[in-house]
């Protein structure tokens, strides 16, 4: 992969927010409505949380203060990937089988980056502070002393989750390529996110195999709130090393399905 | 009468014709709508693990709980619609709705033409995995005791979709008033799916929750379906559920012609 010019890309993704904060702007009550969306959704999963821990003491290992660790931290890369890149990379299967693609094609620029970063959404980071707010409470409660290692640890690590959502959704859409209709991909990934907020040792044999390597769900969240709980790492690295690896696979397999693009506009 | 029927199963060919076309969009949703029973299972398994038997403060044992969402599931590919309020949406948006408007065709029938015909896909699509889900967790099947439970259990089923295509169309309706309504649709889902017991069985909960979803009408959309299926209500309950479900599909019929009254003198055919 070449490397990208990182100032006029930074220009590039300038303008791209701008234009994506103007078009929000336009639409204030829904900018606002979404927040409440997005935060109905994180306390439904505390209020989970909750319910669970009616009804026992620990799930897999994990007391009610480390599982909120995990939602919180789930729910603050998830809202960060929503921010950035969730909206752009959803709307590939409607560019495709509308033929709207063709415009982000003919632009000179990396087109998995214009297409995937093209859309921001604002609201998202309002809920990416409630994520974080609920770390932090869960940290108190746990009485955890966090050293700045383990905090910026974790901070490069919530940026690999971001990553590596970005690089499976990227992958997923690009089956658009081929079967044209592709929005249940998209919706079909919300669910995957029902995955990413449960304790890795809940899972055994199989399914553990399947979601920590092939769909690497259970390491988005589990892997920084276990940094913070006990300083693992060397599973953040690997962790790091795998969203890298990630990124690069999901860059390829943009640029080969593109060969495969046959435009509808025309 | 006829020429109503021929006319009506004409839509629901069409929509019939419209999913086929887009099959592998259909495929890979219904096979993604497994991945949350998986994380279910794992979840409820660690959460029984940590118990010695018994100490658990539920109304289920382990077998009985992955039974009760792996029919939460079933009963939720049969009935729930998935890209209905979007298209409604989307039909009063873009002026769609003019060229039904001019035709001697009832909205609300066309759409629930339509909606069942997308049933109907999904369930043929969704067989194979509910077969494969099943047979892996056979042990904890438990197949009703009673003949008259499947009776039951088919129009809980047949009241569930009425009353999730009735929430979903009047929300979509309200595109009339205002542009975007995924806000409102995704609102009333969060609500859905803690109510409806999608996420756990809700006599879990503390009693005043549960007589307070007993009179909502979220619950009859899955959990009283599954419920009834488990034989974990009276024949009394039965009927008496099976009312309040109905009685929300008569309120939520003739809310949504209302809001499809006032929303046709507010329309002016944008796009047509």
């Amino acid at each position: 992969m070449k490397l990208l010019p990182i100032r006029r890309y930074a220009g590039i993704y300038r303008m791209l927010l701008r234009t994506s904060l103007i078009r929000d702007m336009n639409f204030k009550a829904n900018f606002w409505l979404w927040i409440v969306v997005e935060g109905l959704w994180f306390f439904l999963q505390l209020a989970f949380i909750q319910v669970i821990f009616s009804q026992t003491e620990s799930v897999a290992g994990w007391n009610k203060f480390e599982m909120i660790l995990l939602v919180g931290t789930n729910h603050l890369i998830a809202q960060f990937f929503q921010a950035f890149c969730y909206q752009g990379l959803a709307e590939v299967p409607d560019l495709v089988r509308t033929g709207r693609l063709d415009f982000w094609l003919l632009q000179p620029v990396d087109s998995q980056f214009v297409v995937a970063l093209r859309r921001f959404g604002a609201d998202s980071l309002v809920n990416v502070a409630i994520g974080f707010v609920f770390v932090g409470y869960a940290c108190v409660q746990l009485r955890l002393d966090v050293s700045w290692a383990s905090a910026s640890l974790y901070l490069l690590l919530v940026c690999s989750g971001i990553l590596i959502h970005f690089s499976l959704l990227s992958l997923l859409v690009t089956l658009s390529f081929w079967i044209v209709r592709a929005q249940g991909l998209v919706f079909g990934y919300y669910n995957l996110f029902n995955i990413s907020r449960i304790p890795e040792d809940a899972f055994r044999g199989f399914a553990r195999v399947f979601f920590t390597w092939v769909l690497p769900m259970l390491v988005v969240a589990n892997i920084p709130a276990k940094v913070i709980l006990h300083f693992h790492w060397r599973q953040g690295l690997a962790m790091i090393g795998m969203s890298m690896v990630l990124a690069w696979i999901s860059h390829r397999v943009w640029r080969w399905a593109l060969a495969h693009y046959t435009s509808a506009s025309s | 009468m006829g020429r109503f029927l021929r006319t009506y199963a004409h839509v629901f060919a069409v929509g019939w014709q419209n999913t086929f076309t887009y099959r592998w969009n259909f495929v890979l949703r219904s096979l993604f709508s497994f991945v949350p029973l998986i994380g279910t299972v794992f979840l409820w398994r660690a959460i029984y693990e940590g118990h010695p038997e018994g100490s658990l403060a539920t109304r289920y044992d382990y077998p009985q709980m992955i039974f009760y969402f792996l029919l939460s599931i079933l009963v939720n590919l049969l009935t729930v619609p998935t890209e209905d309020e979007w298209q409604i949406a989307s039909d009063i948006r873009d002026g769609f709705i003019n060229s039904i408007l001019l035709k001697p065709i009832d909205y609300f029938t066309y759409r629930y033409c339509l909606f069942a015909a997308y049933r109907l896909v999904y369930t043929l699509v969704a067989v194979t995995p509910v077969l494969i889900a099943l047979w892996i967790f056979r042990h904890t099947v438990r197949w009703p005791e009673h003949a008259e439970t499947y009776l039951a259990f088919a129009v809980s089923l047949m009241l569930s979709g009425t009353l999730q295509f009735l929430i979903a169309y009047s929300i979509a309706l309200l595109a009339f008033w205002i542009q975007e309504v995924s806000t409102l649709v995704f609102i009333v889902y969060a609500f859905e799916v803690f109510f409806s017991g999608q996420m756990f069985p809700l006599d879990i909960l503390p009693p005043a929750w549960v007589t307070v979803s007993w009179w909502l009408p979220f619950q009859y959309e899955i959990y009283f379906p599954v419920q009834v299926f488990q034989e974990r209500l009276t024949p009394s309950q039965v009927w008496g559920g099976l009312c309040i479900a109905a009685g929300w599909v008569g309120a939520g019929w003739m809310g949504a012609r209302c809001i499809y009254r006032s929303g046709l003198k507010h329309y002016t055919a944008v796009g047509g």
